[in-house]
């Protein structure tokens, strides 16, 4: 019992809907209106508007046993406006089948006395195989398992109503869908779609979520809403209207529970709380159908149909407004015609001007807001003759009076002056624009004479023929030969030191012979000696590519046959590197004679060594 | 030592250059005057009188683009058109950038008798012809003569400077190419010399055989170009445009 009351608590909560501060009221309601016997049913006595109320004794209530299960009070704030509410929970249980009314209710509070609405109850046997107690376990969940068609019907349904079941054609009228959950859980509920070729239905807007009471049993409902208009005149059957949904539904392998389970602490507790909430329900897709809805669609009569009419249909106001009304021709002027009122505004077109005459007339610009349509239109009076713009017509079908009406704006005057001078010139540009796109006609004939001979040159003559050209050439190509030539030659020197030596030899030599020169005539024996001996040993090194101290008498005897040298210049090698020896001990012994023989043998040698190729 | 050669070659180059500059340099008072005496009888519509004038200092052995131009333009108003042409074509190799004798060209070519002769060429050749076509024979000479230096200069540096070795070779390379396609412009442009006619009478049958009675292949117009291709006694044998020969007497042509 704990449990149950425990539910009920929660779902009184649940249930109670926010009300009106100032006033109490009392709202009846049932879980349902259709039982079995064994079942329960549960009764809601609900005051609005205060908590103040105890509860009331309803002990007698034919074909119920009744039962208080106590209180539920709730406090609400919703946009800093606080209700109050306050639920009596009452079970009832059937006693016996038949068709029972609850209520009314008549209940005295804070010195009102106030009345609810009854409620009819059906009370059936109880199902074959049903489990009267099962019920009870269930009746207060959210979900159940075990909801047969039947049920489902009446806890879960769709009911399509329009604004008006006779309409006239291109009339609008509203579309209402609504969806009524009592104790269901339903998830993933889309926009209801509704199948025809006879109406022109906009789009859904946002859905609005309410509690509603419908034949004593209160369910949550979805209403959606729009706007639809038919096409077509005729009798048609709009719907049904169809809603895709999916039920939670607990599922069916859970551990059955004993009705007669005195152990209610154990059950309860035993029970995972997550294998319930993640485990234990199952979506069930549904569609559901709502029945269909005769609508009858009347054609517009065509007696008093007035000159001009658009189809325009609705119950409409006109009203126009025209500035500047003092112009100058050719000056714009605004008139702006707002048409208000309600009705399909789709349908509302342009009001007439009665004639044109006098005016240019542009296109209107059109806005639409809610409940009215704006229209402006700029017209242009062609001359000062103009004095006032003429009448404008609005017809439409009123559909509430079901006669057509004409909406008649007087004609509005306007002062027009003569336009200013400069007007025509406005008019005149584009022709000025126009002439260059005439093809121009262009003379031709030759050009001119040349003032200067410019340059005067030889008749026949050709630079490639002159001689001092092709002399150019062929300087620059020898030229171009000797760099080349000569850095081939700067190459050898660097990479091959033989040949360098070879060619660095004489150049030494002949410094050095200058230098023996100085010593012999400064008669420095001592020092001519040591520089006869220095040059003929480097030279003879370069010459023949050999290291500096290698050269000896007896190397060079061997080089010497090996090249081919001729043997009085051998000799005379040999010669002077004695004559170096000697001088080294006894230099006073050398007279100049000898001495002048000396540099010129040396003389000798190095430029025979120099003509001979070796 | 490098940087001595390398002076060397600007001061002989400088040196050329001037010999060349100098060559080509001097003062044709007498020529000038000519001119410009032609010029007054051509404004006094005079144009037999200026025709002379223009024709004497030719006969001096000087030219100038500017000069067939006038001689042109002279006998344009003379109504000869043939010549006229002839001194166009004459100035167009002098002076083959100017755009008035490009103009007077053009209107002169419009006005020939007969339909436009024209033989398609490849588009190389066509883009070729119409390059070449704007160089002298002169200055084209000069810019093979500068190709041929700059060769010189690349092979030169890429010996020099290690580093810009594969550059200059390549550079070369390039300049050795422009230098082929420039020679066989220059030569091509050099056999034409002397070598094309212009039509001065009014129209000229083209034979197949330098007969009087030989069958006419087609007929020349006044002021029409052809390339002489031989000659034997008074006639020419000639190639049109569109590369049909025949043969023509050579009084009904000018060769230039």
């Amino acid at each position: 019992m704990k449990r149950i009351l425990s539910f009920t608590l929660l779902f009184a909560l649940f249930l109670t809907s926010v009300a009106s501060a100032s006033d109490i009221q009392l709202e009846v309601t049932v879980d349902r209106n259709k039982i079995a016997l064994g079942e329960a049913l549960q009764l809601n006595l609900t005051f609005q508007g205060t908590q103040n109320v105890s509860a009331p004794n309803i002990d007698k209530i034919e074909g119920f046993d009744a039962r208080y299960l106590g209180p539920s009070t709730m406090v609400s704030i919703v946009n800093g406006v606080v209700t109050s509410s306050i639920t009596h929970v009452y079970t009832l249980i059937p006693i016996k089948t038949g068709t029972f009314t609850l209520g009314p209710f008549s209940v005295e509070a804070q010195g009102k006395t106030l009345t609810s609405k009854p409620i009819t109850i059906e009370v059936v046997s109880a199902p074959p195989g049903g489990q009267p107690y099962s019920r009870q376990q269930t009746q207060e969940e959210p979900s159940t398992t075990k909801i047969n068609a039947e049920e489902l019907k009446d806890r879960l349904f769709l009911i399509l109503s329009a604004g008006k079941r006779r309409a006239y054609l291109n009339e609008i009228m509203p579309l209402t869908i609504k969806l009524y959950v009592n104790r269901l859980g339903v998830r993933d509920i889309q926009f209801p779609v509704l199948e025809t070729n006879d109406f022109s239905i906009e789009k859904f807007g946002q859905p609005k979520q309410y509690r509603e009471e419908f034949g004593g049993v209160l369910y949550d409902v979805i209403e959606f809403t729009t706007d639809m208009f038919a096409i077509k005149a005729g009798e048609f059957s709009l719907g049904p209207a169809k809603l895709k949904c999916n039920l939670v539904v607990r599922r069916q392998n859970q551990r059955s529970r004993s009705p007669f389970d005195d152990d209610f602490f154990g059950g309860f507790f035993k029970d995972d709380i997550f294998d319930d909430f993640f485990g234990r329900y199952e979506a069930y897709p549904l569609e559901l159908k709502s029945a269909e809805l005769p609508v009858t669609v009347l054609p517009l009569p065509q007696e008093g149909k007035p000159e001009g009419f658009d189809g325009a249909l609705g119950n409409f106001q006109l009203e126009v407004e025209a500035t500047p009304l003092q112009v100058k021709a050719g000056d714009p002027i605004t008139l702006k015609m707002t048409v208000k009122g309600e009705g399909n505004f789709d349908s509302v077109k342009l009001p007439k001007l009665q004639s044109k005459d006098g005016f240019k007339v542009y296109d209107p610009q059109v806005k639409e807001n809610e409940s009215e349509k704006i229209f402006e239109q700029v017209l242009i009076p062609d001359s000062e003759k103009v004095t006032h713009i003429p009448q404008i017509n609005f017809s439409f079908f009123n559909t509430r009076t079901g006669h057509y009406q004409v909406l008649t704006h007087e004609p509005i005057p306007i002062t027009v002056a003569r336009a200013e001078e400069a007007q025509p010139k406005l008019v005149e540009l584009p022709q000025v624009q126009l002439k260059p796109a005439q093809k121009e006609e262009l003379g031709r004939d030759i050009i001119y004479l040349k003032n200067s001979p410019g340059k005067f040159r030889r008749i026949g003559c050709y630079l490639y023929q002159s001689f001092g050209f092709w002399l150019f050439q062929i300087l620059s190509f020898v030229l171009f030969i000797g760099i080349i030539l000569f850095h081939l030659k700067q190459q050898k020197l660097i990479t091959d030191e033989r040949y360098a030596r070879r060619l660095r030899a004489p150049t030494k030599a002949k410094k050095g012979l200058q230098e023996i020169g100085r010593l012999l005539r400064e008669g420095k024996t001592e020092a001519f000696f040591d520089a006869v001996f220095k040059t003929i040993r480097e030279y003879l090194a370069d010459r023949f590519h050999l290291p500096c101290g290698g050269i000896t008498v007896i190397t060079i005897e061997e080089f010497a046959k090996e090249k081919g040298i001729a043997s009085e210049v051998l000799d005379k090698i040999k010669k002077i590197f004695a004559d170096c020896d000697m001088a080294r001990y006894a230099p006073a012994q050398f007279g100049q004679k000898h001495l002048e023989d000396i540099f010129q043998s040396l003389k000798e040698i190095i430029d025979y060594l120099e003509k001979q190729k070796i | 030592m490098k940087a001595k050669n390398i002076y060397n070659i600007f001061i002989l180059v400088v040196l050329f250059s001037a010999l060349f500059l100098g060559a080509g340099f001097a003062l044709n008072n007498h020529e000038t005057s000519a001119f410009n005496r032609a010029n007054v009888y051509y404004e006094q519509a005079n144009y037999d009188e200026a025709i002379k004038q223009y024709n004497s200092i030719l006969e001096g052995g000087w030219e100038s683009g500017n000069l067939y131009y006038n001689l042109g333009n002279c006998y344009f108003k003379k109504g000869e058109l043939g010549r006229a042409i002839l001194n166009y074509e004459k100035a167009r190799r002098l002076m083959p950038l100017d755009k008035d004798l490009e103009s007077n060209y053009e209107y002169a070519c419009s006005l020939i008798e007969g339909q436009a002769v024209a033989y398609k060429k490849s588009l190389p050749v066509r883009v070729l012809s119409n390059l070449f076509e704007k160089f002298t024979v002169d200055g084209l000479t000069i810019l093979l003569s500068a190709l041929y230096m700059l060769i010189l200069m690349s092979i030169l540096i890429s010996l020099f400077f290690k580093s810009l070795k594969k550059h200059a070779l390549l550079f070369s390379v390039f300049m050795g190419l422009f230098f082929i396609v420039g020679f066989a412009g220059l030569k091509g442009k050099i056999s034409l010399l002397n070598k094309e006619a212009i039509v001065i009478a009014k129209a000229a049958d083209a034979k197949f055989e330098p007969i009087d009675k030989a069958t006419t292949y087609f007929t020349l117009y006044k002021g029409m170009k052809v390339e002489i291709i031989s000659s034997k006694e008074n006639w020419y044998k000639v190639r049109r445009q569109d590369n049909k020969n025949g043969w023509v007497e050579n009084d009904t042509l000018i060769v230039f």
